[in-house]
């Protein structure tokens, strides 16, 4: 079996009925990142429990590393690596004494841990604060150290659960840097879960968008946006419905919807298309309180996918929708 | 794989010897009952004869009192009666909580860490165990200084090795009720579930047995729960090696805490493999 991970049917039902992941198949190939995206309670971290061999499944059959889940734990647990959604790395301990705990736990040496150590250490930049105890760091730090830890055995596949949950965009930046960089220095499998959408398209090579435990789509990023022609200009305006407005001539227009004082359309080319659509507006009087030019995205995909928006699930900023010109590039 | 036991045993130490103050709370309980109960409650220097009658009929009598004291308590100093009673029940004090730290990292995500490595439940397991005996006997060396400094009587003719093996005994009943603990601590997600165990259990197990006073005098009813009670056992081995100063071990006492403990590792292991997960 040369794949990485193979799932057929995969179900959880939890006591109490709650289906967590329904009938859920997929494939990762050896090499590539695999993401999971979809919002809180989707089932990702349900699917990653159960490939981790954390969690029985309720049926279906998964296979990590050509190993069965449920048949051959103790194979695959030697074959993986967990970065955990929480920060599980022990705070009353250092650096180093989680790091030499985590090797150890895999049967290397206190020799081949120092060294894999060093070196991961200096990749994340964490070398001089590892005989800090964890308490002392910061979020960022932590993550850092929870990465190094579940790579400190080189497992050939690697989860990462939510692996920047909580981080500023900077720090965000670098964990997806030190991510790349292990997967083509070590030649492992990442299969990763994420609510955000430009952490699975700036990292992933395939994707599954996951929503109420069952796979909508999957694909590259491209593919996947694909899925949704052409760009979006949304315009609200001051003075009530633009229900006489005419777009006839409108260079590239597929549709548009009027709902309320908001008019969306969409178009081949949004650059191109938005001031003929502002003119034909104010033309007829309407005053113009915002635009909005929205590309296609993964955020697209998935409010087509789902019919709602992976933001409205995080209750993120309402403030944005309010910006007089903003872009969103997938 | 031993390294793994080894390196989850070590972490528990580390964590345990950085909480200074919380061992420092550790010693409070077992001296007040030392220093506040030990001292005032020293009940046998009420047994006096009457000094208002001549001398050699006092020492007549003086000699018959002690003969009762010692045949019931093996010593005339009840301080040193209670103090080597509840060594033991220090290592009950200690021991009683040796299964938080899973429940902790049950819920703080640390198990997870552990679960998804190839590492053997049993040794997740054991290395609590293994833990809690060597904090367990850390504590009792300071346990034993202060008993000291207050006052014990040793017995004539105690040496090293009646104080050494005094530890293996006190090793072997942390380890029973570590593994005992621990086990019931498995599957419990509730810290609160294990501080209640332990507030259920240790007064009623410390006065159901001989470390504060003999079990001779006991109902029989009582006198059968202490017959069964570990704490007993060990009583009668600690102070064979101390009071009585004498290498000659109640061997039945020492079959039951063998028996107990081979019982319990059993039990342990099975519940390990079974539970934690």
């Amino acid at each position: 079996m040369d794949k990485a991970i193979i799932v057929r049917n995969l179900r959880k039902v939890y006591e109490g009925g709650v289906v967590a992941v329904d009938d859920v198949s997929f494939e990762v190939e050896r090499g590539e990142i695999f993401g999971f995206l979809g919002p809180n309670g989707a089932g990702k971290t349900t699917t990653i429990n159960i490939l981790t061999t954390l969690i029985p499944p309720t049926s279906g059959e998964a296979y990590v590393g050509g190993y069965k889940v449920g048949d051959q734990d103790d194979k695959i647990r030697k074959a993986i690596g967990l970065v955990p959604q929480e920060l599980t790395a022990d705070d009353e301990l250092t650096g180093w004494e989680n790091i030499y705990l985590q090797g150890s736990l895999y049967g290397l040496s206190r020799s081949e841990i120092r060294r894999e150590g060093e070196e991961l250490l200096e990749m994340v930049g964490l070398e001089e604060a590892a005989d800090r105890l964890v308490r002392t760091y910061s979020g960022g730090m932590r993550r850092r150290l929870e990465l190094v830890m579940g790579l400190i055995h080189k497992p050939d596949i690697l989860f990462l659960d939510e692996p920047t949950l909580g981080l500023d965009v900077q720090t965000r930046a670098q964990l997806w840097n030190h991510i790349r960089r292990v997967r083509s220095e070590y030649d492992m499998t990442i299969f990763m879960t994420t609510h955000y959408m430009d952490e699975a398209d700036k990292l992933c090579d395939r994707i599954a968008i996951i929503d109420h435990g069952r796979i909508k789509a999957i694909g590259t990023p491209e593919e996947l946006k694909r899925m949704v022609e052409g760009d979006l200009v949304i315009i609200r305006t001051v003075n009530g419905s633009p229900l006489e407005v005419s777009l006839d001539g409108i260079p590239g227009l597929k549709d548009y919807t009027i709902d309320g004082s908001e008019i969306r359309v969409r178009v081949e080319e949004g650059e191109k298309a938005t001031p003929a659509i502002i003119e034909s507006l104010v033309s007829k009087g309407y005053r113009i309180r915002s635009v909005e030019l929205v590309r296609p995205s993964l955020e697209q995909v998935f409010l087509t996918l789902t019919g709602r928006s992976i933001r409205e699930e995080e209750a993120l900023d309402t403030i944005s929708y309010r910006v007089m010109m903003r872009r969103r590039r997938g | 794989m031993s390294g793994a036991l080894w390196a989850l045993t070590e972490r528990e130490i580390k964590k345990w010897y950085r909480r200074r103050i919380a061992i420092v709370f550790t010693f409070i309980t077992p001296l007040m009952w030392l220093a506040l109960f030990g001292k005032s409650f020293n009940l046998l220097n009420l047994f006096r004869a009457p000094d208002d009658l001549p001398p050699d009929i006092v020492r007549t009598v003086q000699e018959v009192i002690d003969s009762i004291i010692i045949r019931a308590f093996g010593t005339t100093d009840y301080f040193t009666y209670v103090a080597t009673g509840m060594f033991t029940v220090f290592i009950l004090f200690t021991s009683m909580f040796s299964g938080m730290s899973l429940i902790f990292d049950r819920r703080l995500g640390f198990l997870n860490r552990l679960l998804v490595s190839p590492v053997k439940r049993e040794t997740i397991y054991l290395s609590r165990v293994l833990a809690t005996v060597i904090r367990s006997i850390l504590q009792f060396t300071g346990l034993f200084i202060i008993a000291v400094a207050l006052g014990i009587n040793l017995g004539p003719g105690v040496g090293p090795i009646h104080i050494l093996l005094t530890y293996l005994n006190l090793a072997l009943v942390a380890y029973i009720f570590s593994s005992i603990f621990i086990s019931m601590m498995l599957r419990v997600t509730e810290h609160d579930t294990a501080i209640s165990v332990a507030n259920l259990l240790n007064l009623p197990l410390m006065f159901a047995s001989n470390s504060i006073f003999p079990e001779e005098q006991m109902p029989s009813w009582l006198k059968t729960v202490a017959l069964l009670n570990p704490i007993s056992h060990s009583n009668e081995v600690v102070r064979t090696l101390l009071v009585m100063g004498s290498l000659e071990i109640p061997m039945t006492s020492l079959a039951y805490l063998l028996v107990l403990a081979l019982v319990s590792t059993v039990m342990g292991l099975y519940l390990s493999r079974r539970y934690l997960r």
